[in-house]
């Protein structure tokens, strides 16, 4: 089961809580200008691997809170019917949201802790998938941030520690947004070929699903637990572009928009390095490196012919064909044998 | 090939008496001291601690095969390598180097040693020895 941390504005919250529904943006802040093509895409990147069931949280930015535990009602889809009262947007990325039948009873007070707890055990390093909730300098601004089911239970337990009836006095009276006409998001994919944001939704959406032709191409059976953007390391800024267990194995995935050169492979092999080093990682695991990308350097493939000859060093070449006028994607195993001759 | 250098005939035994000297052997490091040998008897391999001024600064492991190191021995070489790089470095092969010493390596092995020193840049080199 999947779980994600959104942020929303103060503003936006209490609509939201009512209505269980939250939108993500399509313009540039106070205007009517569009979001670029790789910001779209990062949204959609984001959403898209949501299913019913999985597990929401919200951080609601300003209040510096964090509120839950609520579940996926409706898969994530595209739709302008205007709910917010935003001058300029409709925040058209949307998913639906109820409270999670097991802890109605803090939905209902619209339960929080603060975010000062929730770094608290970041700090302790009780949460693998998020460093910080803030929007940082250099990095990506996302507002959903998709997380490691591990993770999901340390959150609970602060919810559940800091809840006291005390603190809320009035109950939320639920009043569902019935969605009538929205669009797939899978429909909204698109430039894939030319943005990498776009190939990593495909890979985001296809791991989501008990069965996709990638995880077919990558040797994965079942269900898999997996986050994207997911930070190596605290201090180290740098992210996997996504993370992934299943079973006893381990993946690291990295993609490129067009061709994976050789420092594309150094990169991939120095995370799983970094990987390796946390004191919560499972060193007993092996971690497969995939890198993916539409075509692969020679000097790479040359590489990972010799580097393969040692089981631990695993690394596959996923190619990808953009398909359906580059709005989705499929995906070939081009990782070489020893009798590759280039 | 990068990181490939001669070693004389008694180097290897020098170094079993006194690690020091391999300050002789690697010019690039020899501000430290090499001490505390210690025999890994089921890898053959050994394995020497590098210091300066007392301070830790990670290990050497040496492994000799008077034979042509041919892939099959580099490969047990190499994962008694990262066996020992988990255990005592927790993984971090920024702490600790591999060096063969041999009358000759194969050009599969060259050819590994060549691909891995290019594209785990930030680990230290595996170092091949070729006795002269």
């Amino acid at each position: 089961m999947g779980a994600f941390i959104c942020s929303i504005s103060p503003r936006d919250w209490p609509v939201a809580l009512k209505k269980g529904i939250y939108g993500n943006k399509l313009y540039k802040k106070g205007s009517k200008e569009l979001l670029g093509d790789v910001q779209q895409l990062s949204i959609i990147r984001d959403l898209i691997s949501m299913k019913n069931d999985d597990l929401v949280f919200f951080h609601v930015i300003g209040e510096k809170t964090v509120h839950g535990i609520y579940q996926v009602s409706k898969e994530p889809f595209y739709d302008e019917t205007k709910i917010w009262d935003d001058e300029f947007e409709s925040f058209p990325y949307r998913f639906q949201f109820k409270p999670h039948p097991d802890f109605r009873e803090l939905c209902l007070n619209d339960a929080c802790i603060s975010v000062h707890s929730f770094y608290e055990i970041i700090d302790k390093g009780e949460i693998r998938s998020l460093v910080s909730l803030e929007f940082e300098q250099n990095i990506e601004r996302r507002s959903i941030r998709r997380l490691l089911s591990i993770d999901t239970k340390q959150i609970i337990k602060l919810l559940l520690r800091d809840f006291s009836r005390d603190k809320y006095r009035e109950k939320i009276n639920f009043d569902y947004h019935q969605t009538t006409d929205f669009e797939s998001l899978n429909d909204k994919v698109y430039r894939v070929g030319s943005i990498e944001n776009a190939i990593t939704a495909v890979i985001m959406y296809e791991l989501s699903e008990d069965t996709s032709n990638f995880k077919k191409i990558i040797g994965l059976k079942g269900k898999c637990d997996f986050a994207n953007e997911f930070f190596v390391a605290p201090t180290t800024r740098k992210a996997i572009d996504i993370f992934t267990t299943w079973d006893t194995q381990t993946a690291i995935i990295e993609c490129k928009s067009k061709k994976v050169n050789v420092f594309g492979l150094q990169q991939g092999l120095y995370y799983r390095d970094l990987i390796y080093q946390q004191n919560w990682y499972d060193k007993t695991n092996k971690i497969i490196l995939i890198l993916v990308g539409s075509s692969f350097h020679k000097d790479v493939i040359k590489a990972v012919v010799h580097l393969n000859k040692i089981e631990q060093f695993e690394i596959k070449l996923i190619k990808y064909n953009p398909i359906e006028n580059n709005k989705w994607g499929n995906f070939s195993d081009e990782t070489p044998k020893y009798n590759w001759f280039g | 090939m990068k990181h490939q250098n001669t070693i004389g005939l008694d180097d290897y035994e020098k170094i079993l008496i006194k690690p020091n000297h391999l300050k002789n052997i690697l010019k690039d490091e020899n501000i430290f001291d090499f001490t505390d040998k210690e025999e890994l008897v089921n890898s053959k391999l050994i394995l020497i601690k590098k210091e300066f001024n007392s301070f830790d600064a990670g290990f050497i492991l040496i492994g000799k095969n008077n034979n042509v190191i041919e892939w099959e021995n580099f490969k047990n070489y190499f994962l008694s390598y990262s066996d020992i790089a988990k255990q005592r470095c927790n993984f971090n092969f920024r702490e600790i180097s591999l060096l063969l010493i041999s009358s000759d390596f194969t050009t599969e092995v060259r050819e590994f040693c060549q691909e891995y020193n290019d594209m785990y840049d930030y680990r230290k080199p595996i170092r091949l020895f070729i006795i002269k």
